[in-house]
C-alpha cells in the first residue's frame, strides 16, 4: 500500500471516529431536506389562498357575488357597518375590510403580513374584473359591442419554461444546490483543522514527521481524507435532498409539476463536480492552517472560507450568468450544479469549470508542497 | 555508527525592540554513537538537547554540518535513515483513537515491514509489554503506564538500528520510567546505538556509557559519568555540570 494511503486510512480513522467530525459531516447535510421541505411548504402556503375572511360596507349585487364564487370560496365575505367593521378588524376576526363611498372603494389592508398581501393582489384584480363587467353592461345598454372596446387588443402567454418549472422550482433546487457546495467548505474547514493544526497541538505531527514518509505523502493523505469527508458528507447531502424534493412534490401543489433532470449521466457529472469542488477547497483549507500552530489560529484563518462559501450564493442572488462565471473557482461549482439539473448540459463550460478547479488544486498543492518543506509550517 | 558533524541550528526571534535576531540553538556540535552504546545527551531546558534530537531524526535541517548513519546522510538517503532510526520524545503524544495493534500496524506499513514478519513482531511485543488486555482498546482509554508501554512498542516494529529518546521519562512516575530505562538497557544488549537526552542526571549516570554535556547550544563536556566525575572533582553529574559551567548558573 502507498505510504498517501496509509496516511489517509490514518486520517479517516481519526475525522470518522470523532462525535464531532462525525456529527458536522452528518448533521450538515441534513439540513438540506429540512431546508426543502421548510421553504417548500412556506412557498406552497404563499401560492395557496385559504380561509381569508374579509368585510365590506354594502350590499353585493348579483354579479360581484358570482365573481368571488369563482375563487371557490377561498374568501369568505361578510357585510356589516363600518364601525362594525373596524372592531371586527381590530379583533383579529377578518384580515381587511372594503369600504365603499359612492363608486369609490377603498380596502383597508395590512400589506405588511402575507395575507395581506395576498388579499391585496387578489382584491385589485376582483375589483379590476368587477369593472370590466358593470363596463361591459354599460357598453350592451347603449348597444355597443363590448368585444369592440375591450377586445381591441389580445394578450397570450406563450409559456417558454420547461415543463415542471416555475420559479418556485427553481428556486429551491437552486439553492439545494449551492448548500450543497457549502457543505463541502464548511466539512473542509473543520477537518483541515483538525487534520493539519489539531495534530499540531496534540502532539502526533512529532511521530509522524519521525515516519520514512515525504511532505507530498503526508499532505496527500490529508488531503485525500479531508476530499474523502466532504465526498461522503455532500454525498449524504443529494440523497438527503432528493427524497425531500419527491415529498414536496407529493404533497405540495406548487411542486406537484416538479420535474428534476435526474439521470445516470447527471448523477455522475455531480459526483466529479462534487470530488473537484472538494479537492480544491480541500487544498484552500489545507494552505490556510498550514502554519497555524494551534487549533484556535487555524480555526480563525480557515474562517475566510466560510465567505468563500457564499460566493456561489451572491452569484445566484445577483443572477449573474456570463460564461466567465466558469473560469473563477469555487463560484463555478454552485453554477454548473445548477445547470445539470435546471437547465441541459453545456459540455464546453463543464469543462471550463474542471479544468479552471484541477488547476487551481494543482497551483495551491505546490504551493502548499513548498510550505511544507518549510520549518515554520511543521513547528 | 551515527556521526553528528560540526551540527549548527540557528532560529529567528524578535528582540526586546521586536528587531529580527538570529540564535543558535545548537553551536558546532559533534560527537558519535556506536552500535550497543548508550550516550547521553545532558543539559539544561534550552541547552539545545531537543532540537539537536529533531535533526538526527530528520524532523529538522541543520544550517551547518552533517549526519551521517551507517555512512548514509539525509540529503541523498532520508528515507532509508529513518527507517533505521525510532525516536521517542516526552512531548510526542500517541494517536488516542487508534488501538494499540492499529498503531503498531500501521507503523509496520510505513516502514514497509513484511507482512507476515509485522504479524510475528507485533506479536512478540504485545507479549514483551504485557498488552494482551487492552490491544484493542483505543490509546485514549489506557492508562499512563499502558500508554507509556504503547508509545515504546510503536518505536520497536520496524525493529530500528538506532533509538532517539528525547526527555522520554519526563513527567512519568518512577514505575513507568523504570519501563523506558529498562527496555534502554536491554535494547543496549541486543546491540542498538541509543541517544537519550534527559534533564535528570542520575538518571543519566545510570544508563548512560558517555554524557555529553550540553549549554546555551554548545557540548562544555564529553565523556563517561566517571571521566567527567573525576575531571571536575565532583561527585555527582549535577555539581559536575554546575562546576563546568561557572558563572553562567546564575543567569
Amino acid at each position: 500500500m502507498s505510504n498517501v494511503l496509509i496516511s489517509w486510512k490514518k486520517e479517516i480513522r481519526a475525522i470518522f471516529r470523532d462525535k464531532k467530525f462525525l456529527s458536522i459531516i452528518l448533521f450538515m447535510p441534513l439540513i438540506i431536506p429540512a431546508f426543502i421541505i421548510g421553504m417548500g411548504s412556506l412557498y406552497d402556503s404563499l401560492n395557496e389562498v385559504q380561509d381569508l375572511k374579509i368585510g365590506i360596507n354594502y350590499q353585493m349585487d348579483e354579479d360581484e357575488k358570482q365573481l368571488f364564487d369563482q375563487m371557490g370560496g377561498k374568501i369568505e365575505v361578510i357585510t356589516k357597518s363600518e364601525d362594525e367593521l373596524k372592531e371586527e378588524y381590530n379583533n383579529k376576526n377578518i384580515k381587511g375590510y372594503v369600504l365603499k363611498d359612492n363608486n369609490n372603494y377603498t380596502l383597508y389592508l395590512d400589506t405588511s403580513s402575507t395575507d395581506g398581501m395576498t388579499l391585496s393582489e387578489i382584491l385589485r384584480r376582483h375589483y379590476e374584473s368587477y369593472n370590466n363587467i358593470l363596463g361591459a353592461k354599460y357598453l350592451v345598454e347603449h348597444n355597443i359591442e363590448p368585444k369592440e372596446v375591450f377586445g381591441i387588443i389580445n394578450v397570450d402567454l406563450e409559456e417558454q419554461a420547461e415543463e415542471g418549472r416555475n420559479f418556485f422550482t427553481n428556486y429551491i433546487i437552486s439553492f439545494s444546490l449551492i448548500y450543497l457546495v457549502m457543505i463541502v467548505v464548511v466539512t473542509a474547514m473543520n477537518t483541515s483543522t483538525d487534520l493539519i493544526a489539531g495534530e499540531k497541538e496534540r502532539g502526533t505531527f512529532e511521530t509522524l514527521l519521525t515516519f520514512p514518509l515525504t511532505s507530498n505523502e503526508i499532505i496527500g493523505g490529508k488531503l485525500l481524507a479531508i476530499v474523502t469527508s466532504c465526498i461522503i458528507s455532500s454525498i449524504i447531502g443529494v440523497f438527503t435532498s432528493v427524497p425531500a424534493l419527491l415529498f414536496i412534490k407529493n404533497h405540495t401543489e406548487t411542486f406537484k409539476d416538479m420535474v428534476l433532470n435526474v439521470n445516470p449521466l447527471t448523477v455522475i457529472l455531480t459526483i466529479i463536480s462534487l470530488i473537484l469542488i472538494s479537492c480544491l477547497v480541500g487544498v484552500l483549507a489545507i494552505f490556510l492552517c498550514g502554519r497555524a500552530k494551534t487549533f484556535k489560529e487555524a480555526q480563525s484563518k480557515v474562517s475566510f472560507l466560510s465567505f468563500v462559501s457564499l460566493i456561489p450564493m451572491f452569484t445566484n442572488l445577483a443572477n449573474v450568468s456570463s460564461d466567465i462565471l466558469y473560469f473563477i473557482p469555487i463560484a463555478n461549482g454552485g453554477q454548473i450544479l445548477n445547470d445539470l439539473y435546471l437547465s441541459s448540459i453545456n459540455y464546453t463550460n463543464f469543462l471550463s469549470f474542471a479544468l479552471t478547479s484541477v488547476i487551481f488544486t494543482f497551483v495551491l498543492l505546490v504551493y502548499v508542497s513548498k510550505q511544507y518543506k518549510d520549518e515554520k509550517a511543521l513547528f | 555508527m551515527i556521526e553528528i558533524k560540526n551540527i549548527v541550528k540557528e532560529f529567528e526571534k524578535l528582540d526586546e525592540n521586536k528587531k529580527k535576531i538570529k540564535i543558535k540553538a545548537d553551536n558546532d556540535i559533534s560527537f558519535e554513537v556506536k552500535e550497543g552504546e548508550v550516550v547521553g545527551l545532558l543539559g539544561p531546558n534550552g541547552a539545545g538537547k531537543t532540537t539537536l534530537l529533531r535533526i538526527i531524526a530528520g524532523i529538522m535541517k541543520p544550517n551547518k554540518g552533517s549526519i551521517t548513519i551507517d555512512d548514509k546522510n539525509y540529503k541523498k538517503n532520508e528515507l532509508e535513515i529513518k527507517k533505521m532510526i525510532s525516536f521517542l520524545s516526552g512531548n510526542t503524544k500517541l494517536y488516542k483513537e487508534l488501538s494499540p495493534m492499529e498503531l503498531m500496524q500501521m507503523c509496520a506499513d510505513f516502514y514497509k515491514v513484511d507482512k507476515k514478519e509485522a504479524s510475528n513482531r507485533i506479536d512478540d511485543i504485545v507479549k514483551r509489554f504485557s498488552m494482551q488486555k487492552f490491544k484493542n482498546q483505543r490509546i485514549e482509554t489506557l492508562s499512563t503506564g499502558q500508554t507509556q508501554r504503547v508509545g515504546i512498542a510503536r518505536c520497536l516494529v520496524h525493529n530500528p538500528k538506532y533509538y532517539i529518546f528525547d526527555e522520554a521519562t519526563s513527567g512519568l512516575d518512577i514505575i513507568s520510567s523504570k519501563v523506558i530505562l529498562d527496555f534502554i538497557k536491554e535494547e543496549k544488549k541486543n546491540g542498538k546505538g541509543i541517544i537519550y537526552s534527559t534533564h535528570y542526571m542520575e538518571e543519566a549516570e545510570n544508563i548512560c556509557d558517555r554524557v555529553i554535556l550540553l549549554n546555551k547550544g554548545r557540548v562544555i563536556a564529553t565523556g563517561t559519568p566517571k571521566q567527567i566525575l573525576k575531571e571536575t572533582n565532583t561527585d555527582n553529574l549535577r555539581d559536575a555540570f554546575f562546576a563546568l559551567i561557572g558563572d553562567d548558573k546564575n543567569e
